[in-house]
């Protein structure tokens, strides 16, 4: 396995009031290639923020960030965004699906963005992905005519857009009903599977033997639990 | 933006409210303080002694002689400018149609000439240097120029291309003109009615019944006493005394721009709205906590009322300068292009808190119905807030069928359909911008095009006129000189008397007897028939006679030339700019017993219809003319006649100008607004495109082509639309600025100039919004509302 994700004493401190607030303390974190990783902890201790800093999304106030050998610091804005459309894939809490565009269009829109897909495969293969999520049939319904459960599988689907190595989600069954997060989180499970690297933020105690590894995180504060063996994925819908 | 919408706004309309009162009181100010006379008349010689009789008549307020005679002034060697020179009997006694000395000397002394000062812009000559006149006997005669004077009460000459000069009546006297008749300019008031005493010029003005007006009964019954003094009288005329003769065109104008600065306003009352949307877009949810709260309506209303108050009243207080300055301009300007002075010095005092109060007003007004609404909404629907960043299918089902275009242009378009009323808005505000420029374009082109119909329709280059008819054979002959020759034509031109107001006292009017193969002219005719051998007594009046005179096709009336009387019919109506013309046959002129072998009009057509080519043959000719004894009066060529009209009609192109520069500048404000709104209320989705990859150009590129297709479809719906007005204010703007409709003609390269325009505005106005997005940190605008 190699190194995909490396944290070197990265933390985040935010200033507020002329008051420092550290959120995320100096964190040393390694994640293998094709790992299948949960951080948990309360509302508030810090997983977003460790998430954002290994998507690029905010920026280490200390320490260094690297994702596939690049490190995140020292790159302009544009450059940062394409470098996460590339190698990373975004799964949010609440979808957050263009409104306007179609399911098959939201994904292409990742693609079109990145360019790292040739222009005449992206449709095809944005159907595919959508099939392979269970959620072909709604490939031409807006985000507004699809269920919670549907959304977040067309999300994740646009995730898998530019085929990222590592595939971030935060919170993907947070607003979603036991059936559809099952779903989900089945989902996920068999992208690890398939050896994408797979970090998902949750603070549901449900499936957590799913994963590989479990990083608690507290007053921003990371400690690892013991790695557990994964039983055989659950297979995607 | 909106703040500086509410400056553009509010100012446009103060300013042009405050040049509007500042023309109007200033105009009529300076007319009548000329003293300008209500009856003008033609009658024989008069002694001082008479003059100072007619004055003392009851109703009579004053008289004054004012001699005028038209020659030529020579402004650069052999070329010669219409010039009408008035003879002042005591400059420091003028008591009617007064002049104002502006520079040099006053008064003006025997062997000298002021000069009114619309006519600087034509002369060459320097205070002191000597002025060459030619007289309609072709003699020629030097006046040293001393003075520059402003005569309110006269047309510009710009406009009329005729310089008016003033010179002593010794000077006149000492021409020794063969002149029997003296121009008189009287005032007469309501006691004109009033006269006791039988067996006078009293009692003779006293005896006419039911006059229309007191100055049209003093013009009627002139004549009476004309005939009591056994003096002739030739004619006499009713003068409005009231009102400038140009008042209602400015008037006209600066009503056509209040209407289309109040359209401005309603843009930026659009902008306003645009902007409250903005705001409610953040605090609709924070509308919701407070009426969870216990928060009543008016508690909740009152600090956005404050606010956009405040936003209006600061608008206002930024603007008033602006606006003062504005209005002030556009008065100069308007005073220049008519030659008059703007005499008000501080504007009313009302006008700076009205102003505020107007900009505080509207915001507060429109905060009023925007909030309002929100507030109305249940609890539930504000604290969940997402109706913006909703879309519906139906704007789904419409934009399949653009399915062809790439992904990014497509979401920028349906996205205009997220808030159908801001594109509405924003949309109108373009179509009106853009509308404003095809109209000024339109409008230009119109303008010019009227112009143009003098090429089309009135085909002599040049037109000499005699003092006395030519033998046309022998005109002819002489004329084989000049090969840029292309044709000939030979015209009978007379003054008539037109007896339609009453047996007495008629229009003077000259008539063009035309021959039947006429090929000078082609008639572009509005009502009625042109001339024809089979209607020998009918004549064609031009359209200032029908549309200011009132005279229609039908109308008989009797004429008289040179003592001959005789009836005619009018049959037709040719359309004709410039002053009143009448045509008639040479079958009319022989019935008046004119000798239509002796023309006194030589039409000429020249090979090079150039300006030039015009210019420099009507010199030559006029100078050999002179040379070999022809009695030439006067020459003008085509491009005289255009530059009269193009005079005329530059006012109202520079004003359309004005107003679409104002106009597509409200526009652009409207779309950077509107932009503004959809990057505020669209934050959350800019952060998403970056996580997933946007880089800054592909997120610019959303809006940017949003406000592109917002551009283009205004662009769209401005050009079906703009051709209306634009056809309107040219036909009728024409009819009431110079009695002429103006030939409607759209200019065809003003729509692709048009799409530029939106294009540009489209990129200026969304550059800086769509900057700001692209800015946005991906973390805080995922977390925004």
């Amino acid at each position: 396995m190699s190194t995909v994700i490396q944290l070197q004493s990265a933390s985040k401190t935010y200033s507020v009031d002329k008051r420092d607030i550290t959120v995320l303390q100096p964190t040393d974190l390694t994640v293998e290639r094709g790992e299948f990783i949960a951080v948990t902890g309360p509302s508030g201790s810090g997983k977003s923020t460790l998430l954002n800093l290994i998507t690029g999304i905010d920026h280490p106030t200390g320490g260094m960030v690297i994702v596939d050998g690049q490190n995140f610091g020292g790159l302009s804005e544009s450059k940062l965004a394409h470098l996460r459309g590339k190698l990373v894939g975004i799964v949010f809490q609440f979808f957050q699906l263009i409104p306007t565009l179609t399911s098959l269009e939201n994904i292409v829109l990742a693609m079109d963005l990145v360019g790292a897909i040739p222009g005449g495969q992206r449709r095809k293969r944005a159907m595919t992905l959508l099939e392979q999520v269970g959620v072909g049939e709604q490939a031409n319904k807006l985000p507004s005519r699809l269920s919670g459960g549907e959304q977040q599988r067309v999300a994740i689907a646009r995730a898998l857009a530019n085929d990222p190595s590592v595939l971030i989600a935060d919170e993907p069954t947070g607003n979603l009903d036991s059936v559809n997060a099952e779903k989900v989180r089945a989902i996920f499970a068999q992208c690890a599977a398939d050896g994408r690297t797979v970090i998902v933020a949750t603070h549901d105690p449900r499936g957590l033997e799913q994963f590989d590894r479990v990083i608690k995180i507290s007053d921003g504060v990371t400690t690892e639990t013991p790695r557990t063996v994964v039983s055989a994925p659950v297979a995607a819908q | 933006m909106t703040l500086a919408g509410l400056v553009i706004g509010i100012s446009a309309v103060i300013g042009v409210a405050s040049a509007f009162l500042i023309l109007n009181d200033d105009l009529q100010e300076n007319f009548v303080r000329t003293t300008p006379p209500n009856v003008s008349a033609v009658v024989g010689e008069l002694t001082s002694d008479q003059v100072q009789r007619l004055a003392g008549i009851p109703g009579v307020e004053a008289v004054e002689e004012r001699r005028a005679t038209l020659v030529r002034l020579e402004i650069r060697p052999d070329v010669w400018f219409n010039t009408m020179l008035f003879v002042v009997e005591d400059f420091d006694d003028m008591r009617i149609a007064t002049i104002d000395p502006e520079t040099g000397s006053w008064p003006a002394m025997d062997g000298e000439v002021l000069i009114e000062r619309d006519g600087r812009y034509y002369i060459n000559t320097q205070f002191g240097e000597q002025m060459n006149f030619r007289f309609s006997d072709g003699t020629e005669r030097a006046l040293t120029y001393t003075g520059q004077v402003h005569d309110a009460g006269q047309p510009p000459t710009h406009m009329e291309r005729l310089i008016y000069g003033y010179i002593t009546r010794a000077t006149y006297d000492s021409w020794g003109l063969d002149n029997q008749y003296t121009r008189l300019l009287m005032t007469v008031t309501d006691e004109a009615q009033a006269l006791p005493e039988p067996q006078s010029e009293a009692a003779s003005m006293h005896a006419a019944p039911e006059p229309d007006s007191r100055a049209q009964y003093a013009a009627d019954h002139l004549i009476p006493v004309m005939d009591f003094m056994g003096k002739e009288f030739v004619t006499a005329s009713v003068l409005d005394a009231e009102n400038h003769p140009h008042k209602f065109q400015m008037v006209s104008i600066m009503a056509l721009l209040t209407g289309l600065m109040l359209t401005a306003m309603t843009l930026c009352a659009a902008l306003t709205i645009n902007l409250i949307d903005s705001i409610l877009t953040a605090e609709i949810r924070n509308i919701g906590v407070m009426k969870a709260i216990g928060g009543r309506h008016g508690q909740i209303l009152r600090p956005y009322l404050l606010g956009m108050g405040a936003l209006g009243g600061l608008a206002a207080m930024i603007g008033l300068s602006f606006a003062l300055n504005f209005g002030r301009g556009l008065a100069d300007i308007a005073a220049r292009m008519i030659n008059f002075n703007i005499l008000t010095e501080t504007d009313p005092i009302w006008l700076a808190p009205s102003m505020v109060a107007l900009g505080m007003v509207i915001p507060v007004l429109l905060t009023w119905w925007r909030v309002d609404q929100a507030i109305r909404k249940p609890v539930r629907v504000a604290l969940q807030n997402d109706a913006h960043l909703q879309t519906g299918s139906s704007q789904l089902h419409f934009t399949r069928t653009i399915g062809w275009i790439p992904l990014v242009p497509r979401m920028a378009l349906r996205n205009l359909f997220r808030s159908p009323r801001r594109t509405g808005l924003t949309v109108m505000m373009v179509v009106v911008g853009i509308i404003s420029f095809l109209m000024a374009a339109n409008i230009r082109s119109s303008l010019l095009d009227t112009v143009d119909a003098v090429d089309r329709t009135q085909l002599a280059s040049v037109v000499a006129r005699t003092r006395t008819p030519v033998d046309t054979d022998a005109m002819d002959q002489w004329l084989t000189r000049y090969d840029e020759i292309e044709s000939v034509e030979y015209w009978t031109t007379r003054m008539s008397e037109m007896l339609e107001i009453g047996e007495s006292v008629g229009r003077n009017q000259a008539i063009n007897f035309v021959p039947e193969d006429m090929a000078m002219l082609v008639p572009d005719m509005m009502e009625g028939e042109w001339l024809s051998a089979d209607r020998p007594s009918g004549i064609v009046i031009s359209t200032l006679m029908h549309i200011d005179e009132g005279m229609e096709v039908g109308d008989v009336m009797d004429i008289k030339v040179g003592g001959e009387r005789t009836s005619v019919t009018v049959i037709g109506v040719v359309k004709e700019f410039g002053g009143g013309a009448v045509y008639g046959t040479e079958a009319l002129a022989s019935t008046l017993g004119l000798d239509t072998e002796a023309s006194n009009a030589i039409l000429i057509r020249l090979r090079d219809r150039s300006m030039l080519t015009q210019i420099r043959f009507g010199r030559a000719l006029e100078t050999a003319m002179l040379a070999d004894d022809w009695s030439v009066f006067a020459v003008s060529t085509n491009s005289d006649l255009e530059a009269v009209i193009s005079g005329h009609l530059d006012i109202i192109a520079r004003a359309l100008e004005v107003v679409a520069v104002v106009m597509l500048a409200v526009c652009a404000l409207g779309l950077a607004s509107s932009t503004s709104v959809s990057v505020i209320e669209r934050t959350r989705e800019i952060g998403v495109l970056k996580a997933i990859g946007g880089r800054g150009g592909a997120i610019r590129g959303i809006f940017l082509w949003e406000a592109v297709f917002v551009a283009l479809i205004g662009w769209g719906i401005a050009t079906v639309l703009a051709p209306i007005p634009s056809e309107i204010v040219s036909t009728n703007f024409g009819i009431v600025m110079v009695q002429y409709p103006f030939n409607y003609k759209a200019e065809i390269w003003s729509i692709p100039m048009a799409a530029c325009i939106a294009l540009i505005i489209a990129i200026l106005a969304s550059i800086l919004p769509a900057q700001a997005a692209a800015r946005h940190s991906v973390r805080e605008a995922i977390q925004s509302v």
